[in-house]
Order: C-alpha cells, then structure tokens, then sequence
C-alpha cells in the first residue's frame, strides 16, 4: 500500500513537473525576449566599440499597423530592430512575467489601457518618461489620453499614447430599410438620438427585419458605463458602482433591450458574431475606431452594407494603447527616441491612412486628411469626419485597476439575464456582492 | 585490530553508494528544480498576497480561508466533477466496445481502425474545443441545424449549466474514448483464447462471454484508465476556456478548478490565490487517488 502511495505520488510530481515544463514552453515569447536581451547586455558590455548597433526590442499584436514605420525609422536612424508580434493577451501575461523575474523584457512594448491601469501600480518596472522630457510632446496629444498612462500623483508616466478607440454606431443599411427607418447617416443620427429611441429602433428592426438589433446585451451596458463621468471607481479607490447614476442606467437600459428582445444573444468575438456581422443577424455595432479593421476581417462580404453614424448620447472609449519602456531597456533613450517620431501627430496620420487607428492627437482632427478620408466599406461614409467628431466627445472617465474586474462581473450578470438563466435584481445584487468579495481579497 | 578493515569496508559502501547516487542524479536534479522547487514555491506563494510585479504581503492562511468561502471555487469543484462524471462513465464503457469489436478476428483492414480510434487523441486540443464551439453554436452550429430539420427549437448550449458540461463532455469523449480503446485492446489480446473456447463448448454466449471472462479479466486496465481520466479529469482547462471563454460563461457553467486557477492569476493578478487553489487541487486528487486505490485492491482482492 505505501509503496504503492510512493509510486503513485511519484507519478503525479512527474505530471506535475511536466505540465511545468510545458507551460513554460507556451510562453516562448518572453525567452526569445530573454535571449534578446542577454544579448543586450553583452552588447552594452561592449558599448565601448562606436560602430555597434542599438538593438531594439519590440513587443506588439498584431493590427496595431505601426510595424513598417518603425522598421523604417529603423534603416534611417541605423538601429537594429527585432519586432516581435504575439496576440494580444499574450503581449500582456509575458511582459508582467518578464517584470517579475527582472529579465527577458523588450525595449519597448505596447500596453493596452485597461492593463497600463494596473501597472500603474509598480511605476517602478518602467522608465518615466517624464525624465525623458516627455512633458515636451505633451501638448500634441488629447490631454485625458495623456493622463491614462500617469500615475495618480503625477510624477510618473509610463507610456505614450499611439490610438485612442472613440465610439460610433456601425449600423446595417439593409436591414435598417427592411425596418423602414432611415439609411442616411445624418437621418439615423437625428433619429436615434437617445437610447429610448435606440430601443424604439430595435423594436422596429425586430418586427419588420426579425433580427436583434446589438449583438448582446453586455456590449450595450459596457458601453452605456463608458459615457458618464465616471465608471466604477473615484480616483482616491472607493468604489462607487452602487452609487453611480450612469452605471444604473446603463444597467436599466440593458434591461429594457432584453425586455424588448432586441439583443441578439450573440457573444461578441466569437464565431458566430463574424458570421452575424457577415449577414445582418444584429442591425448595429457599437465600435471604436479600431473596430474597423476588425469588421473587415471579420466580415469582408459585407462590404457596403454597413455605414457609420454617431452614437446616441454621445460618445465614449474603448480601448486604445500606449508604447512603453520597461526599466530592464538598456537603451532608453534610443527607445524613446523612436516611440517619440513613431507617435508625432504626423505617423499617427500615416497610420490611420493605412489601418483605421484613430489618432490620439487632435491638431489632426481638423485636417483635410482625417475629414475627408472616406471607407468603402462603410458605404464610403465620412469615417475620418464622424471619429473626429466622437473624439471631441469622449469624456476623460477615471478607470483604475480593478475596473476589469468589476466590467468582466457586470458582463456576465447581465449576460445571466439575457440567456434567462437569472432575474435582473438577483443578477445585480449577486454581481454586486460578488465583486465587493472580490476587492475585499485585494 | 578489527576497527581498521571495518572502517576500510565502510569506506568502499559509502563510495558505492555514492556513485549509485550519481548516476541516478540527473534525474533527481532535474525532478527538484522543475518538480519540487516549484511545489515548495507555491506553496510559499500561496501564503502571501502577490499580483506578481509588486512585493509579497504576507498573510498567512488567509488565501485558503477565502476559498472555503469562495463560492467560485465550490462552483468549479462542483463543474470539475460533473464534467469528469459525464465524460468519463461514457467514454470508458464506449472505450470497452470499441476494443471488443476491433479485437474481433473477423474484422477486415483491423490495423486501419486501430489507427483510426486513435487518430482523435492527438490533434490538437484548441482545434478539436474550435471545431466542437461550432458545432454546438447556438445560430449556425450543426447540431441546432440537424434539431430544426426535425422540427424542434434550438437549444442554447452555451448558457445552460447542462449543456455547457455535455459539450464540453462530448470533446473529452471524443478525444480520449480511442485512446483507452487501445488500452484495452491491449488487455484483451493478453486475455488467452482458450478461456473464450472452453466457454463457447459449454454453451456460453458471446454476450454471458463478455460480461463473465472479458470484463472481469481487463479489470487492471479498467482501474488503471478509471485513474488516468480521474487525474487527466480533475485539470480539464482547455476546453472550457475554449467553449466557455476566459470567465466560464455567464454563470459560470464552464468554470473548471484548472480554469479559475488561471482566471485568478492571469486575469485578477492573484498570484497568492492562485497558488493556493493549485494546492487545494493537488489534495483534490491525492484523495480522489487514494479512494481509487482503495476500491481498486477490493476489486482485485475479490477475485
């Protein structure tokens, strides 16, 4: 019996070892990055040689559309570049590893803001910028943007902002006809100008069209929470989810649209989302500016059956990034020194031209380049024009470090209640005890 | 006099003994840096509040006492065993026909179908929860579209408790039901004729031959493939994250103990939690595994 204990817990350290083992092998990003960055460290040994090469590092995703300038600034300014893409989250989990074991960090890395938020919180792991005057460019860029990527105090800043993600309706024209409401952008913005008309719309779309009229519920609430003043925090961390006025009606409101059966139950990002973009299972899509380029690949058979025009209520943001130098750089200045030509109010238009990310700097807003840029697939509707319009309402909304947390509960409370699976009240009561518990761990 | 070659002898055992242990050291070294050190770390972790970037705080047993109240983790647990359950009874007694049939002598191409049950297990795990989202989807999935050509109502897999656990079940099975067909394939080839011929001169059915000869001499196997799928159950991840998505669903109907453990380190920075849930589910298994062992010694002590 013991010896069969033995041999059994033998074997399971033996699993255990193993799925070590290959775990580690999933996060092959960051020990290229190591490599990289042993390398470096040799490199700097030897810095005494004039005619050795800066070696950046560059962690990206893919569709930030920023690759070929800098490969381009690279040849110009003799440095060597090693670009090194992987998806989205993964960017994210291997550089907070890399953080923690204080080597394998690229010279630069793009973060998105939801995770800048939590970096925040160990300025320490960055170069402040701000040492690197970046106080100096400060002016070019849209000022709540800027303070996204600032600690609270002031004192440090850890990125700077490539696009921002201001909200407008994508909508489809088809099916809005189909429904007998307006096709033109300006009718549709004069007509759904509220989200009661938004839901009176979505009534009319599931009468005469029979399909939803948004994706699911959770889109709705999310980017309801997104138009006030503030989200879920203050900024000195008291919560105020329960107190908010914004956050209880983009709750009612998400309510009222299942009430009225105008979601389409349909997660966004899954497959089957592409395939409803693809055929008009939901007649509007909230999106960001970057929401564009994701259309398109999702659903390139629609093309010009979807045109844009502004959101009910104003508008918002979602998403938008910032590029960073992790204090294990050895070349922050170099670093820097691109980021700074990379994300000037002139590349940022290079990149807009090319991949639709909307620029954080609004001197370009005005410019006949970004109003008279036109999107074929938006039924060569006025993009540049109706973004910039956006971004001059988005709102500066404080977020903090666990507003994923408490957007990730809400999603699924109200997620709960679209599938039927719970009330609304218990939903919310539940949601919200869930996250108070949660904090409290914190 | 005696004190000299006594301490001589001694000497040449301990030097024996050393170079034993040399030999077998490379093992053992690499079994503590990626086995031990990383048990002990963990557990060290799971004693503190770290989001992993930042410094620990030590906190004592706090983190286990927030899991008994965690009622994500009672969730999980309860997930974990109701897929594990689902998969598991199907799949091996599928596994046990499947093997039965491909041993038949009558069986034509035999080699072909062997390979073929095996095929599943080893593509890819994310391909085979990809292909199987699609065919549970609740718009366009395959399944919604053979129920509505018989006239029914589709079903939302997705967001019901049960039929998140059947889909994510049916992969499982689908994956592993050949690979434990081949397990006992290999036990009935070592089951001897003879038994089989003397029951057929007696007057035995195929079916009384089965349950009588068959099954009771595959019982190691059936007990050594009830223990792997047990432990291979109990950290069931991609899948779920697959079908479900990173939080599980909506209620958390695909909540597994693997996937809230990697929720909370990776999505909620609780490194220290995380740490903890990883130890709470090795004593999941250690206890599930001795129960295992226990009625696996009934069993074979009954013959």
């Amino acid at each position: 019996m013991v010896k069969r204990l033995s041999i059994m817990l033998a074997f399971m350290l033996l699993a255990l070892s193993l799925a070590a083992c290959s775990s580690g092998s999933t996060s092959g990003g960051s020990k290229e990055g190591n490599k990289a960055g042993n390398e470096e460290a040799s490199g700097a040994a030897a810095s005494g040689k004039a005619d050795k090469k800066v070696k950046l590092t560059v962690w990206l995703w893919p569709g930030m559309g920023i690759e070929e300038q800098m490969k381009q600034y690279a040849a110009e300014n003799n440095i060597e570049l090693d670009i090194q893409l992987s998806p989205f989250a993964d960017v994210h989990n291997n550089l907070q590893t890399a953080l923690a074991a204080g080597n394998g960090a690229p010279d630069i890395s793009a973060v998105e803001v939801k995770v800048i938020e939590r970096f925040k919180s160990n300025p320490e792991q960055f170069y402040n910028l701000l040492e690197l005057n970046a106080e100096d460019i400060e002016s070019d860029y849209m000022d709540w943007k800027w303070k996204q990527a600032m600690t609270g105090d002031g004192a440090n800043l850890l990125g700077i902002p490539t696009d921002i993600g201001p909200m407008a309706m994508a909508y489809r024209t088809d099916v809005f006809e189909k429904a007998g409401l307006p096709t033109d952008p300006a009718e549709v913005t004069a007509q759904i100008n509220t989200w009661d008309a938004f839901i009176e719309a979505g009534k009319q779309v599931r009468a005469k069209a029979n399909v939803g009229m948004i994706d699911n519920a959770a889109s709705l609430l999310t980017v309801m929470v997104g138009q006030g003043d503030e989200k879920y925090f203050k900024p000195d961390g008291t919560m105020i989810l329960k107190d908010n006025p914004q956050v209880k009606k983009a709750w009612n409101y998400a309510n009222k649209a299942i009430e009225a059966n105008i979601t389409s139950n349909v997660d966004t990002w899954s497959t089957e989302w592409g395939t409803g973009m693809t055929k008009g299972d939901f007649a509007v899509q909230l999106a960001p500016a970057w929401m564009m380029g994701f259309m398109k690949t999702n659903a390139p058979d629609a093309k010009g059956k979807w045109n844009i025009a502004l959101m009910p209520e104003g508008s918002g943001n979602w998403g938008g990034s910032f590029l960073t130098i992790p204090k294990q750089s050895k070349y922050p200045q170099e670093a820097y020194n691109l980021i700074k030509w990379l994300l000037s109010p002139e590349q940022q238009l290079v990149t807009f031209q090319k991949n639709g990310n909307f620029p954080s700097t609004p001197a370009l807003f005005e410019t006949e380049d970004i109003q008279n840029f036109k999107d074929e697939y938006f039924s060569n509707a006025p993009v540049g024009q109706i973004y910039s319009e956006a971004a001059k309402l988005v709102k500066p909304v404080y977020e903090g470090p666990d507003s994923q947390t408490v957007e990730d509960t809400l999603n699924k409370a109200i997620t709960s209640v679209e599938d039927k699976q719970a009330k609304p009240e218990d939903a919310w009561s539940s949601a919200v005890q869930d996250i108070e518990r949660q904090l409290s761990r914190k | 006099m005696l004190a000299k070659p006594l301490n001589r002898a001694l000497n040449q055992r301990i030097r024996d003994h050393l170079n034993a242990y040399l030999f077998i050291s490379p093992f053992f070294i690499l079994f503590a840096v990626f086995g031990v050190f990383p048990m002990i770390f963990t557990a060290w972790v799971s004693l503190h509040k770290w989001n992993i970037v930042g410094a620990k705080t030590f906190i004592g047993l706090q983190n286990y006492k927030f899991i008994m109240e965690d009622p994500y983790f009672w969730k999980s647990l309860y997930n974990t065993f109701s897929i594990w359950f689902l998969s598991t009874l199907p799949q091996l007694f599928f596994a046990l026909i499947l093997a039965f049939l491909l041993n038949q002598s009558m069986l034509k191409g035999r080699e072909f179908f062997r390979i073929s049950v095996f095929l599943p297990n080893i593509t890819s795990v994310v391909a085979v929860a990809i292909i199987f989202g699609a065919l549970f989807g609740q718009h366009y999935g395959l399944i919604n579209y053979a129920l509505s050509l018989l006239g029914m109502d589709p079903i939302d897999f997705r967001s019901s408790v049960l039929g998140t656990h059947l889909a994510i079940s049916s992969m499982v099975m689908w994956r592993w039901t050949g690979y434990n067909a081949i397990i006992y394939l290999a036990g009935l080839q070592s089951i001897p004729n003879d038994l089989y011929e003397a029951a057929t001169i007696d007057g035995a059915t195929k079916r009384q031959q089965f349950f009588f000869i068959t099954i009771p001499l595959l019982r190691p196997m059936i007990i050594f493939t009830i223990i792997l799928s047990t432990i291979g159950g109990m950290q069931i991840f991609a899948e779920p994250l697959m079908f479900s998505g990173p939080g599980g669903g909506s209620q958390g109907q695909g909540l597994t103990i693997t996937l809230l453990l990697y929720e909370e380190a990776f999505a909620r920075q609780a490194f220290g939690y995380a740490s903890a849930i990883a130890w709470m589910l090795f004593f999941i298994i250690v206890a599930f595994s001795l129960v295992n062992m226990f009625f696996a010694k009934k069993l074979q002590s009954a013959d």
